[in-house]
């Protein structure tokens, strides 16, 4: 018990340094701190929760096998991120994954259930098109957006340049912008439902 | 970038933040078994050791301004580009020989035709007069060795 809470008092840094000492059972607090976060992340990357858990278990053994590599100079999670990143994208080249056509969403269902329904197509659309985004640029999204890393972490993440992980960010946005902005369907859901895009484009109408 | 252009990425990224589809399971106990998937996987794994290349390899890594993907793109590029060259520069330089080739035949022939006395000495660039022969035969004009033959006969 008393050594739980030693080990809850540890940096991540003086944990790796006793793992590379000899300590293995110190590698578990690692887990045990950074496991929800890459679970998180792996799931925006892969749609299968499966698959998402195998990237996690895949990205703590290498960076336990590549302890000794760590240098210390990111933080150990933009280093484990980076590593998740990176089995991920392997994974997703490996088996060439087909994301959801938006015409393949169907909303031929009774009133009542509409709305619901529609809301949750229109989450289905926007993580549509988050997917659709190249790889940088969804990685950068994401780590900002919903990770809320700085752009200093994300560049140690992806292993760039901090005006690259910036200007990845940047596209990402604009991309996303004009796709909600052209696309009519998304309009006409906005005037019968509200939601996403309604205050979206309330919002940019009060902007402009 | 304008303005409105800006504000409106921060609404879209607060929106997005909002209708974020992600959820995790919320239980304990799915955590634990993960965790000691994890564990069990880590006990069966060591850590590899540092080899002095190595860390050269990372600190060279790191040094490079340009990342390692694009690195390996300018190098395949590069290999590229020098096959390409060098497949290019040994076709030109073959259809150059030839066509060198074909203009010392013709002007051979022709020079032949007015002096067939010297005919020998202008094939001198073949080794000899088979030489000559042979490689107008394997173009199969056999009119031209006619034409030469006509020529050496008459001036006999």
């Amino acid at each position: 018990m008393q050594r739980n809470i030693d080990q809850n008092l540890k940096t991540d840094l003086q944990l790796v340094e006793e793992v590379r000492s000899g300590e293995r059972a110190c590698f578990s607090e690692l887990v045990k701190r950074h496991q929800r976060g890459l679970l998180r992340l792996s799931m925006r990357f892969m749609k299968d929760a499966d698959i998402a858990q195998d990237i996690v278990q895949e990205a703590f053994i290498k960076s336990y096998e590549k302890l000794n590599l760590f240098e210390g100079r990111a933080s150990f999670k933009s280093w484990l991120y980076q590593i998740a990143v990176n089995t991920a994208r392997n994974k997703l080249r490996e088996n060439r994954y087909d994301f959801t056509n938006i015409e393949d969403i169907h909303l031929g269902v009774g009133a009542t259930a509409e709305k619901v329904l529609v809301h949750a197509a229109v989450s289905e659309i926007i993580q549509t098109q988050v997917d659709r985004l190249p790889f940088k640029q969804k990685t950068a999204l994401v780590l900002r957006v919903y990770e809320d890393m700085s752009f200093a972490e994300i560049a140690e993440v992806m292993e760039c340049p901090y005006d690259t992980a910036k200007a990845n960010y940047r596209h990402a946005l604009v991309k996303l912008k004009e796709t909600f902005e052209s696309q009519s369907e998304l309009r006409k859901w906005t005037e019968d439902v509200g939601g996403f895009f309604m205050e979206i484009n309330t919002k940019y109408a009060e902007v402009e | 970038m304008k303005k409105t252009d800006s504000i409106k990425e921060m609404i879209l990224v607060r929106k997005l933040k909002a209708e974020d589809v992600i959820a995790l399971p919320m239980e304990a106990a799915f955590f634990d078994n993960l965790h000691n998937k994890i564990m069990s996987s880590v006990a069966k794994t060591e850590l590899k050791p540092v080899s002095r290349w190595t860390k050269t390899r990372v600190f060279l890594e790191r040094k490079t301004i340009v990342p390692r993907a694009q690195m390996r793109k300018v190098v395949k590029l590069g290999i590229t580009a020098a096959t390409l060259a060098v497949g290019l520069g040994l076709s030109l330089n073959q259809k150059i020989n030839f066509a060198q080739k074909d203009l010392n035949k013709s002007m051979i022939v022709s020079e032949a035709k007015k002096n067939p006395a010297q005919w020998s000495e202008l094939v001198v660039n073949y080794q000899n007069e088979n030489d000559f022969y042979a490689d107008i035969l394997s173009q199969h004009d056999l009119a031209t060795i006619v034409e030469i033959d006509k020529a050496i006969a008459q001036s006999l």
